[in-house]
């Protein structure tokens, strides 16, 4: 299918990147006509090569992939070992205060089904859920005091992709996009890998580009499907023969440029003429990303995928590690899909021991894969690895088996670039019931991600509907105690 | 450090009776400048460069450039330096006075008497504020000048040095003019005609027959529909369908066409259920305070009196008030939600006074009619009105004769009653399940059944079954159980030999509730066991039969549990399932097991109640007086043919616009939070404008919408600057691609301030004064000379002004992906021009709890149906179509004042290789004529249809022998993707 170049005017590589600002995702020749952000005073933000490619200060960090756990997975049954839940197991749970639930009044508290144990140098306490993860903990760095501001799975979601509770807002791959731009010439700079069950709550909202330029929306990745990227190439029965394809860009090219030569001082013709070069390069680079052929039989057994019930996470994690190598800057993988019955997502109403079971035998593995990899193969000291939810469950029992909605408490980790390993920054109280100490925020995460790739949140700004807009709002704060 | 500062400063002042000179020379000229003219930039937050001036320390440190000030040798400070080149501030630089102030400032140390300090506030005399006057068109003398838009526009180019470009040509014209008014291209017919027409108004004929044209109002409804984020679902998580939205957007066309006066569409949208009400399009005119996204789960699922509720209702009315300011004022007003505009002079108290007058508004679906329809339906609803309460009068005095038998049984179902209350509830796990649910019927006499098949016959002893009430149906109980029914067994699993356990008919009024359905059938052996309705349970505006569980009890075990279910039909999605009949859950909890003592008593004492009503009732119908007894048939028939003649209606149309309840009280919140209130909030509207009464707290006691009438009566006043200036500039921006303002949802200090300001003003007044139909300042704006220009480019003209502001060139612009899309489907031949109604689904629709839309679905993306101009679409806000995202569709989850335009890879694939693309091309090659026409001649036809021109002989023959190699179809994609075919100069 790639379509020979030879009788194109290829534009210097450099020059097509720059035009088009953001490698695949080009930017943005946001046109003269009015586009706000553009034609605002800031300029396009330009990275700068002294700075390892940061824009404000040193990046610590290039890219970033983020795993997202959709539905809420539980932090008392993962990550939040509270001895007090295995001693009240039963009894009326009373923390004081009013505990306002999402969809039940509050049963007994209710121990985690899984036991737990110490893991690693650190110590640090982990549930037999999750023994994989259990054994990288001197890698990470736990929050196990992360708050949201919404019980709901939309607004909240929301609030861990894009930064607000509603919708309307970039992703932080879209920003991150916008702010670095791309690392490679032939990839997209922002991909996703769903749940092959389909969408988490928002939909592709939780990926999207919003007011920023549509470049550097998250281009969705569905790796098992006949055409992974939307597009990429004609439908195998039409009538674009793979002749007529090349012959055809050959001739678009040439009209094309005549039309441009007639219209001096447009740079965005020209612009278009190079989007289509760049497509071709695409349509090369992504089957070979995703033929996963050439791993090793180890590495597919690391990754879990001969196992049925790891195989899909595990796909899309070996596939966001070969993205990463090929200079993605920011993967999202998907861990659950919508609210629907029979659960096929984190949230964990009626059975949390068969539901959370499932859900984390699924992730564990393939997510310890994809550190231990990175790590093997030196990438993990500039890739941020981020596990995030959107909210936390409830210590108490939901009718007997089930856990309800937590917003007040819940545990993210981060590894990789610039984290240190084997720390916790936070704590909730006894219960694990509400954040006590050193509380963070979705925004905090979001600053420090952008900190450690090189970047003041405070300054990341694009002017939308008359507000200089930041991914974190009036809010974030760098948690320096997690940095290395 | 400012408390120090404060404390020498008040010290300075008692012991010399006066502010020390540097002090002096900060509060009176350095600080306006600082603030006024720096921190738009430099302050805490925008830091721009890195450099921060709201505090001496952040000026010490600097930005990216290094230290701002030097204390070992002031005079070098890059700040001074800064300034006294010019370079800062970069737009207009400080005068030379102002620069020796800073001098002195920084030579005695560069001390903040005051900080940290904050960036000034527009003030009230900011320019969108004032007053509008009509401005008197610049008195020139030149050829080129065609309208007094012209003339303003020549003054500020001569002012610049500059000259305009000289008008187009025709086929550049008629093309730019006819996407701009229509969203279409003009046929091959249209563009020789007007080459052709020697005419000296031929362009103005042009131009009125486009605004003439339907498709003007189709073209400019999807730039308002970009403003006030229209969609046709609610958006955030589940994401459900919004099916009655079209009317709204239906409404938006037919105004634009009718041209009708924006102040009346402006009043329409906001109050025109209570301005007009008997008008039904001004009532689905407020389908535009429900345009926005509205949270299904915070909404429906979280319970009353919770603070998330509270949180949802508040972001709820935030988006109302936004949309609403935003789309008539072009003002920020949400940003003074949480604290005091920091730019505008707007405090939060006016920004809650603005979500008072939305304090009894909600979304939803609401009836609306002609007027004569809706006069007969609400003549209707009080005939049965009346007749149910006849029918209830004479049941109370049934209900009233009594006996000595009837007083006995009486005390033993109270007594049974009292009993069954004192039971303890059974409490089991939530159920993941709802139950069994029929297809969805129009009509209530439908018949719809389903049976269990017990695997054997077995002896039955009891039959229970449990009415539903599912979670997104919270406050319906016995939801789906139906009116008319029957309970059978039978050991065939045709029924054609039934025995009959229970029939029953129920009055409308008479509801199961959440209690089971207890049947004791005397010694009967079965193997399958069907429930049939005969007259369905009433939704909200359909009919359905839905039954949570169904018990068989056979020797104290229930044999239900592993019955295979089948039914006539049903909808088995989502928490529904035949399924889910016997899997031990009814729609809220776990059912308790057969054996519990307290269930089993519980279902003896209502099967007894049960038994023991019916016997009742046919005691007191023995006691009925003759009379009584004919006036009770006679109630009864009146209400029945009451019923018979609403359902006779035809239907009431449906829009999904604004539902008016009593208001709820508003408060200032707090840093907007919901936990923190202030004091309450009374209507109103911002105290910025001097000469409009903001206050609107008189119709704080009045129905709901008056409060909404002030609000438009107060935006569509004469004297309010902002509405007039707002939507002419509006109109401006989409024909030059900029507008006057370049900001066009921020009047305020934040956002750019207009480049012709006695323009903008000038065409304000037109509208206002005029006949305030856009189609005036429409047909004002093509005809002048400035939108006549070519597009040329012009070296010397780029070097003064790149970005063309001062308009010494038309601009050319991309075309947007619904014109993109309407383009091709023009030029393929296979455009559909039916307008208005339900919007088009390209994509593949599965209803269930979080509802599926596949855009990537082949067939559904190829569907005739998607013929229609783009306008028409049903739009989804969780999953955009990737066709029309990829190319710069407006986000419908914000208010899109000005689309971006990119030039992607991911465009290029779409453009060349999506299934429509290539559909289109193959319907274009073949409606150029059949195989017997020369391939050149089809290619020419080709060429003429997408750009509107005969092909060079070059270009023609590159084509022509394109299509021998590869086909006519390759050949039409190829003049798809073409930059002439996207672009208009």
């Amino acid at each position: 299918m790639m379509p020979e170049r030879t009788n194109v005017r290829l534009i210097p590589r450099r020059e097509a990147l720059w035009q088009l600002g953001g490698g695949l995702g080009g930017i943005a020749l946001a046109h003269l006509l009015g586009t706000e952000g553009l034609l605002a005073d800031d300029a396009v933000p330009r990275p700068r090569a002294d700075l390892n490619g940061g824009l404000h200060h040193r990046a610590r960090a290039t890219r970033v992939v983020q795993l997202f756990m959709s539905g809420a997975a539980s932090q008392c049954d993962t990550f939040d070992y509270k001895p007090l839940l295995i001693r009240k197991h039963g009894e009326p749970f009373d923390p004081g205060g009013t505990v306002e639930l999402f969809q039940s009044k509050p049963g007994a508290v209710m121990k985690s089904p899984w036991a737990w144990r110490q893991h690693g140098e650190c110590g640090k306490w982990v549930s037999e859920l999750l023994p994989h993860l259990a054994g990288c903990v001197d890698e990470m760095a736990f929050l196990p005091a992360m708050v949201s501001k919404s019980n709901v799975h939309g607004p909240a979601t929301f609030l861990q992709t894009c930064g607000f509770v509603r919708p309307g807002f970039p992703s932080v791959g879209a920003w991150v996009a916008y702010g670095l731009g791309s690392l490679n010439e032939n990839l997209p700079t922002f991909v996703v890998l769903p749940d092959s069950r389909g969408f988490a709550p928002n939909g592709p909202a939780n990926w999207g580009s919003a007011f920023l330029p549509a470049s550097t929306q998250g281009t969705m990745i569905k790796a098992t499907a006949d055409n992974p990227i939307y597009d990429l190439h004609p439908p195998s029965d039409s009538f674009v023969t793979a002749a007529a394809d090349r012959d055809g860009r050959a001739l678009l090219a040439k009209l094309n440029r005549e039309h441009a030569e007639d219209r001096p001082g447009d740079s965005r013709l020209e612009a278009r003429i190079a989007a289509y070069e760049l497509a071709a390069r695409l349509q090369t680079s992504a089957p070979e990303v995703l033929d996963l052929r050439g791993e090793s039989a180890a590495t597919r057994a690391l990754y879990g995928l001969d196992d049925p019930i790891t195989a899909d996470f595990g796909r899309n994690c070996l596939i966001a590690r070969r993205l990463l190598e090929r200079g993605v800057r920011f993967v999202q993988v998907w861990s659950g899909a919508d609210n629907g019955f029979p659960r096929r997502n984190w949230d964990s109403h009626e059975d949390l021991a068969r539901d959370h079971g499932e859900m984390g035998r699924s992730m564990d593995k393939p997510a310890a894969a994809l550190i231990r990899d990175l790590k093997a193969r030196g990438l993990l000291d500039e890739t941020i690895v981020l596990w995030t939810t959107e909210f936390g469950r409830m210590p108490c029992s939901q009718g007997g088996a089930g856990r309800d909605h937590n917003p007040d408490a819940f545990t993210n980790w981060l590894a990789g670039g610039g984290i240190k390993g084997g720390v916790t920054h936070g704590a909730s109280d006894e219960w694990s019931f509400r954040a006590v100490e050193n509380i963070t925020y979705g925004y905090d995460v979001h600053a420090t991600i952008l900190h450690l790739l090189g970047i003041d949140h405070e300054r990341l700004t694009y002017r939308h509907d008359g507000i200089g807009r930041r991914l974190t709002d009036v809010h974030g704060r760098v948690i320096r105690e997690i940095l290395a | 450090m400012p408390r120090r500062l404060l404390t020498t400063l008040v010290l300075c002042v008692w012991l010399f009776g006066s502010l020390p000179a540097w002090a002096d020379e900060f509060f009176e000229a350095v600080r306006p400048l600082l603030t006024g003219r720096c921190l738009a930039c430099h302050d805490s937050e925008t830091r721009k460069g890195g450099l921060d001036l709201t505090r001496r320390a952040t000026l010490l440190s600097g930005g990216d450039s290094g230290p701002a000030f030097e204390s070992a040798d002031p005079a070098a400070s890059l700040l001074l330096e800064k300034l006294e080149a010019g370079q800062m501030p970069p737009k207009n630089p400080l005068s030379p006075e102002q620069v020796a102030a800073f001098r002195r400032w920084i030579a005695a140390g560069a001390v903040y008497a005051v900080e940290p300090l904050a960036p000034a506030r527009a003030g009230l005399d900011w320019w969108s504020f004032q007053p509008i006057a009509r401005p008197t068109p610049p008195a020139l003398s030149s050829d080129w000048l065609r309208t007094p838009i012209d003339a303003f526009v020549l003054d500020r180019l001569r002012a610049e040095g500059l000259t305009p470009n000289p008008e187009a040509d025709r086929r550049t014209l008629i093309r730019r003019v006819t996407f701009d008014l229509t969203g279409l291209p003009p046929t091959p017919d249209d563009v020789a005609a007007f080459e052709s027409d020697p005419r000296p108004d031929a362009y103005e004929r042009v131009v009125d027959r486009l605004l003439a044209s339907p498709a003007y109002g189709e073209r400019w409804a999807r730039h308002w529909l970009d403003v006030v984020h229209y969609a046709d679902t609610h958006g955030y998580d589940k994401d459900k369908r919004r099916d009655h939205a079209w009317p709204y957007r239906d409404y938006v066309i037919r105004s634009l066409n009718a041209g009708k006066p924006y102040s009346r569409f402006v009043r329409e949208q906001i109050a025109g259920d209570v301005l007009d009400p008997s008008n039904p399009d001004a009532v689905v005119a407020t389908g535009f305070v429900a345009a926005g996204p509205w949270d299904f789960v915070g909404h429906v699922e979280l319970g009353e009196d919770t603070i998330e509720k509270r949180k949802t209702r508040a972001l709820d009315r935030d988006d109302m008030v936004a949309n609403t300011m935003s789309t008539f004022t072009s003002l920020t007003v949400h940003c003074a939600r949480c604290h005091d505009h920091k730019f505008d002079p707007i405090p939060t108290r006016d920004y809650y006074r603005l979500q008072a007058v939305f304090a009894g508004v909600d979304r939803g679906d609401r009836l609306y009619a002609s007027p004569e329809a809706a006069a007969r339906h609400a003549e209707l609803l009080a005939r049965r009105e009346a007749a149910f309460e006849r029918l209830k009068a004479v049941n109370q005095r049934i209900a009233s004769l009594t006996s000595p038998e009837l007083r006995d049984l009486d005390a033993e179902i109270a007594s049974l009653r009292d009993e069954l209350g004192r039971l303890p509830e059974f409490t089991g796990p939530a159920s993941p399940t709802n139950g069994y649910h029929s297809a969805i019927h129009s009509t209530p006499d439908a018949t719809a059944w389903v049976q269990l098949d017990l695997g054997r016959s077995l002896p039955i002893q009891e039959i229970r079954l449990f009415p539903a009430r599912p979670t997104d149906f919270p406050d319906t109980p016995g939801f789906g159980f139906p009116k008319h029914f029957r309970v059978e067994v039978s050991d065939d699993a045709e029924f054609h030999r039934p025995t009959l356990i229970h029939r029953e008919s129920r009055p409308d009024g008479l509801e199961q509730g959440d209690e089971p359905l207890v049947l004791r059938p005397e010694e009967i052996t079965a193997r399958f066991v069907r429930i049939t309705a005969t007259r369905l349970w009433k939704r909200t505006g359909d009919y359905v039969f839905a039954l949570a569980e169904c018990e068989v009890l056979s020797d104290g075990e229930n044999v239900a549990r592993h019955a295979a279910i089948t039914a006539f039909d049903t909808i088995d999605a989502g928490r529904w399932h035949t399924r889910h009949l016997v899997d031990g859950f009814d729609s809220r909890t776990a059912l308790p097991p057969a054996a519990d003592p307290t269930a089993v008593r519980r279902y003896d004492l209502l099967a007894r109640i049960r038994t023991l009503e019916p016997h009742r009732a046919a005691i007191a119908a023995a006691l009925m007086p003759a009379d009584l007894r004919i006036e009770a048939a006679q109630a009864r028939d009146d209400f029945n043919q009451a019923e018979a003649a609403l359902a006779a209606q035809p239907p009431i149309d449906q829009v999904y616009a604004l539902l008016s309840h009593q208001p709820r009280t508003i408060h200032v919140l707090n840093r907007g939070e919901v936990d923190q209130p202030r004091e309450e909030a009374t209507p109103g509207a911002l105290t910025v404008l001097a000469n409009l009464d903001p206050d609107f707290s008189s119709t704080a006691s009045g129905p709901e919408g008056a409060r909404r009438a002030a609000l438009a009566a107060w935006i569509s006043h004469p004297d309010n600057p902002l509405t007039w200036r707002s939507i002419v500039n509006r109109v401006w921006q989409y024909h030059f691609g900029r507008g006057l303002v370049d900001t066009p949802n921020d009047f305020g200090r934040n956002g750019s301030q207009p480049t012709h300001p006695e323009l903008l003003d000038w065409l304000a007044v037109e509208l206002r004064d005029g006949d305030q139909s856009l189609k005036s300042l429409h047909r004002l704006i093509v005809t002048s000379a400035v939108y006549r220009q070519s597009s040329a480019h012009n070296e010397q003209a780029a070097a003064v002004d790149a970005e063309n502001r001062w308009l010494w060139r038309q601009n050319r612009r991309r075309l947007e992906a619904e014109e993109i899309r309407d383009a091709m489907l023009a030029v393929s031949g296979l455009l559909r021009r039916t307008m208005y109604g339900p919007g088009f689904e390209v994509f593949r629709f599965k209803d269930d709890h979080s509802p599926t839309y596949d855009h990537e679905d082949r067939e559904a993306s190829l569907r005739p149906t998607g013929h229609r101009r783009a306008v028409y679409r049903f739009i989804v806000r969780s999953v955009p179509n990737p066709w029309i995202e990829c190319l710069d569709g407006a986000d419908p989850n914000t208010s899109v004042p000005t689309r971006n335009t990119t030039l992607t890879a991911l465009q290029a694939l779409t453009l060349l290789n999506d299934a429509f693309t290539l559909q289109q091309a193959e319907a274009m090659a073949a409606s150029l004529g059949p195989d017997s026409v020369p391939l050149q001649e089809r290619i020419e036809r080709a060429v003429m249809r997408a750009l509107g021109r005969r092909p060079t002989s070059t270009e023609h023959a590159a084509l022509t022998q394109y299509a021998e190699t590869h086909g006519l179809p390759a050949a039409c994609r190829i003049l798809f993707n073409l930059n002439e075919f996207l672009f208009v100069d």
